[in-house]
């Protein structure tokens, strides 16, 4: 996803990475990887739940899933995917694109 | 001279017993290592996915590494620690070790389970919905929220992940 960063970003979107980690974990991998995006850390998973992206067999973490959310606030295209089929960064790129 | 001799000969033998005492002495590591061991983890390959290894001691974030299976992680200071394995798309694995000063810890054929593609697509959200909005800390130590970042030709994309990265 870092490599892909700077075409989100010149697309006109910023991009945030979410996962149900604590923040110390989340300032753990941010330093480690050293990615320069926003990584948020949703422990108490307020957004996971907000928008309905829970793990139905692991209920403590997020199922892979892509939003993306139009200058309106509006959801302008998602993608739910299953545990090993993450969408690729090419297809949200190309999506963003028609938004 | 008689108490020269014997002051050589005590000589002699102060020299042998220390002298003996600590090429015989077992504890023959350098200072740095006293107090750290190693962790050695063989996971099972999977073609074309990264596997990360996370070393965790009161949720805080020790160590993180990703490789194609291998790792050896030196320098661990000694103390109790969860491993945490992980791969996208595969069932992560928690373990408690115990790091043990000058030792190597090895933990061999350690193999992820692939889930399953059991899960109910979500409901609720669709295209056209309003975005919930939400405040979040991020790891860099700021706090983001959704609307700050909407507007004139202001767009997000957010990607939830089972595990942070």
């Amino acid at each position: 996803m870092q490599e892909n960063y700077e075409k989100i970003q010149a697309a006109g979107a910023e991009l945030f990475a979410i996962s149900s980690e604590n923040v110390s974990l989340t300032k753990g991998t941010v330093q480690k990887e050293g990615l320069t995006y926003p990584v948020l850390a949703d422990s108490k998973k307020e957004a996971i739940n907000a928008y309905n992206v829970l793990d139905q067999t692991n209920t403590n973490i997020a199922r892979p899933a892509s939003f993306i959310i139009s200058q309106e606030g509006i959801v302008a295209w998602l993608s739910l995917d299953a545990p090993a089929e993450r969408v690729p960064t090419s297809t949200i790129l190309t999506e963003l694109g028609k938004i | 001279m008689k108490q020269l001799q014997i002051f050589i000969a005590m000589l002699l033998f102060m020299l042998c017993v220390f002298g003996c005492g600590s090429t015989d002495n077992p504890v023959d590591v350098n200072e740095t290592d006293i107090h750290t061991g190693i962790l050695q983890v063989e996971v099972e390959k999977i073609d074309g996915v990264s596997i990360y290894l996370r070393l965790i001691k009161d949720e805080q974030l020790v160590s993180l590494s990703f490789s194609s299976g291998s790792f050896e992680i030196d320098e661990i200071a000694a103390g109790e620690y969860t491993l945490q394995i992980s791969a996208e798309g595969y069932e992560t694995i928690e373990k408690d070790v115990t790091i043990v000063s000058g030792e190597t810890v090895s933990l061999d054929k350690v193999s992820l389970t692939k889930l399953t593609d059991s899960l109910e697509p979500g409901e609720g959200l669709q295209i056209g919905s309003k975005a919930p909005d939400f405040e979040l800390p991020g790891g860099n130590g700021d706090t983001y929220s959704l609307s700050d970042y909407l507007g004139e030709n202001k767009k997000v994309v957010i990607v939830f992940y089972r595990t942070g990265g």
